[in-house]
């Protein structure tokens, strides 16, 4: 008896045993690289023996499409990323509440491990005001990217001010002709952004004043202002017109082959400034500082617009709630955080981290890198954009930029557009 | 007397199934279907996820029509058939009457003309908006090397010129046009085209008035799909102007992918896709009508 007493336990704990094996968890997402994932996933599996995570990635405009669908049909889902300004009203009733599984399941309280703004930006976006998403970090724009051994080269330091921006390029043209001053896509959403960020340096808190109905409007004085600044830009030369047919890719390739002096991006950028980020993914520069975009109007101060971004939650079909919200906290506060952190790709929104030693090669860099993460974690308004239309702003400027309708007629029927109900801004 | 069993015999049910089943059932899911999704979701606002969508009736249409980005799509898409068309009935007709006469490399010919047409669109529209990009395009790199820098300009960003790149980029895919001429041509019984000969003709007469009179029905079907082809060159304008400078060079199927992708109101896209797809089944149905009324 003793002996089949003891067959069975065997045969339980077995069982258990191999049913542990056999957890799985199935992640979705489409950030960060599948090389940074690996890593992460791999230090989360190491630590946690017995279970495997699948990994779906896909790239970011599928993923837009294809995640909501998957979680709406009851797909098979443990860990899912979101892209936070634009999924979580759509996917959150497929979602749970996080602050109960991270008190139920989580080493402390989620309020204890990530940062309260971060947190707070995080309830912002779900209507109902219920914290479905953790954060990685926060991220914004714009910021600038200059090749260091070429400005040496030139002679030429960070521009803060439009006037020192406008040396800038004529210095760049006149000496090396061959170099594009600056380069970035003059695509419609982009030039939106540089156009938001020249609003918020004069105007703190102004895309926040439209963006959630308090009282802001695109034909104020304050956008017309930021509208004329950029069209300013182009007609005076120092944003060159042939920016305006370069794409995204196009315009990150000419400054990391070295052919344009500083790039115009935004601060998920900002891993040309990691010396293992620019191994990683074969960048060949060698030093790389940023800054923010010069102010353009005196008594203006340097300002990036911030949000969260990446995050990640607990679908409510998902079989493995307690191990989701266990990666969920290795990723976003716990050791996982240092498998990813060297990218810069955001700002970490996990309490007290730090960058990896070893990330930056200059006393100079290390400093740009400081100076962007203090203005994200202090942005005078949200990153939370509304993109189509944001392509509507931007076809807009570039109107205007070709001798189109004039600033005052422009911004008069964007606000008409935002009033429309065309737009996503609208309920 | 035995009684013959006829060679084709009338089918039974079964027989029906198999051979329409599969075809009926692909039918059902990808246009009927999705016929169905678009009609309901155009009178909704409702996102992706298609969780939570709130009736607004045809709202969605009155803010399409009030839009001057679609009407300007939509006219582009006309503007962008009309060249099309154009080309393809001269440029495509004089090309095919050539090549059927009998010219030495013939086959080098066919493949330079036909090769754009049988290529994926996507990758040639790539190809032109990399060439012609203003900075470190090839085309505007080559005009400076030779000292031509005054002719080097913005392809991409000029409007007037940006639309002249979407139209050469819509005359560039004449292969078709070719395609259809060649075969109908190989129809033509060449006793006329002797008898023509005889009496004197010349080239252009005998094409201007025998050869393009006989390919009418040609003419009809190379303007139907034509018309049908510009509603569905997304990729046209997509890979190549993305429809820029400011949304000049829009057609209705970037208009549709924008509104569809980028936005949280998936009705609106859906109501745009309802109303490009009337719109081009009025023009198939009113061409039909005139091909056969003059037939």
């Amino acid at each position: 008896m003793k002996r089949f007493m003891f067959g069975i336990a065997a045969t339980l704990i077995a069982v258990s045993v191999a049913k542990a094996e056999d957890t799985t968890l199935q992640l979705w997402t489409w950030y960060p690289a599948e090389a940074v994932l690996t890593k992460i996933i791999d230090g989360f599996e190491a630590a946690n023996p017995g279970v495997q995570v699948n990994l779906n990635l896909s790239d970011s405009k599928a993923y837009q499409d294809r995640m909501p669908l998957a979680l709406s049909s009851g797909d098979a889902m443990d860990i899912v990323a979101v892209q936070t300004s634009t999924m979580v009203n759509i996917v959150k009733g497929n979602l749970e509440p996080l602050s109960p599984l991270f008190t139920a399941h989580g080493s402390a309280k989620i309020d204890t491990l990530l940062s309260a703004s971060a947190l707070t930006q995080a309830r912002s976006l779900a209507s109902d005001g219920e914290l479905y998403i953790a954060p990685m970090g926060v991220l914004g724009s714009v910021a600038m990217y200059y090749n260091a051994d070429l400005m040496a080269e030139l002679g030429l330091k960070i521009p803060r001010t439009r006037a020192e921006l406008a040396a800038f390029v004529a210095t760049v043209r006149e000496k090396r002709p061959d170099l594009e001053p600056i380069s970035f896509t003059g695509a419609n959403w982009f030039l939106d952004e540089i156009t938001l960020t020249i609003a918020e340096q004069a105007s703190p808190g102004f895309f926040n004043s439209v963006r959630y109905n308090k009282g802001g409007k695109w034909d104020s004085p304050q956008y017309t202002q930021a509208f004329d600044a950029i069209v300013g830009l182009y007609k005076d030369n120092i944003f060159s017109r042939q920016t305006l047919d370069l794409d995204y890719g196009r315009s990150a390739e000419l400054f990391q082959q070295g052919k344009a002096v500083a790039f115009i991006q935004g601060t998920w950028e900002s891993g040309h400034l990691s010396v293992p980020f620019r191994t990683a993914n074969g960048i060949k520069l060698t030093n790389v500082v940023a800054s923010s975009l010069p102010v353009m109007f005196e008594g203006a101060a340097p300002s990036i617009r911030s949000f969260i971004e990446v995050a990640w939650a607990v679908p409510k079909q998902s079989k493995h709630k307690e191990l989701a919200t266990r990666f969920i906290e290795y990723v976003t506060a716990g050791a996982g955080v240092d498998a990813w952190s060297d990218t810069l790709f955001v700002v970490p929104a996990k309490m007290g981290a730090t960058i990896p030693t070893g990330v930056f090669n200059s006393d100079a860099a290390k400093a740009s890198y400081d100076e962007l993460a203090a203005l994200l974690l202090a942005p005078g308004s949200d990153r939370n954009n509304v993109s189509d239309f944001s392509a509507a702003a931007g076809d807009a400027i570039i109107a205007s930029i070709n001798s189109g309708p004039v600033t005052a007629v422009q911004v008069k029927y964007l606000q008409t557009e935002w009033d429309s109900g065309r737009y996503s801004n609208a309920n | 007397m035995t009684k013959k069993t006829p060679l084709i015999t009338r089918a039974n049910w079964a027989d029906l199934a198999f051979f329409f089943g599969p075809l009926l059932a692909m039918y059902l899911i990808f246009y009927v279907f999705s016929l169905g999704f678009l009609m309901y979701t155009s009178l909704y606002r409702v996102n992706i996820s298609l969780a939570g969508g709130r009736w607004v009736g045809f709202d969605n249409f009155r803010l399409l029509l009030t839009d001057g980005n679609f009407l300007t799509a939509l006219t582009n898409n006309l503007v962008f058939a009309a060249v099309a068309i154009f080309a393809g009935l001269t440029i495509g007709f004089f090309i095919a009457v050539t090549l059927s006469t009998g010219v030495r490399r013939k086959g080098l010919f066919y493949a330079a003309f036909l090769l754009p047409s049988l290529m994926p669109i996507a990758l040639i529209a790539s190809v032109f908006r990399v060439l012609l990009e203003s900075r470190f395009g090839a085309v505007n790199e080559t005009l400076r090397a030779v000292g031509l820098e005054a002719l080097a300009m913005g392809w991409l960003i000029e409007p007037s010129l940006a639309y002249g790149v979407v139209v050469i980029l819509f005359v560039y895919l004449i292969g078709l046009p070719v395609m259809y001429y060649t075969a109908a041509m190989s129809t033509i019984n060449t006793s006329v085209i002797e008898a023509a000969v005889l009496d004197g003709a010349g080239t252009w007469q005998i094409m201007r008035q025998i050869l393009f009179p006989l390919l009418r029905a040609t003419h009809m079907t190379i303007i139907v799909s034509t018309v049908l082809m510009t509603f569905r060159a997304f990729d046209v304008v997509f890979f190549s102007t993305q429809g820029g400078p400011s949304g000049l060079t829009e057609i209705t199927g970037t208009y549709v992918y924008r509104f569809s992708t980028s936005g949280n109101n998936i009705g609106y896209g859906s109501a745009a896709a309802l109303l490009v797809m009337i719109i081009s089944l009025v023009i198939s149905i009113v061409q039909y009508a005139l091909s056969r009324s003059r037939t």
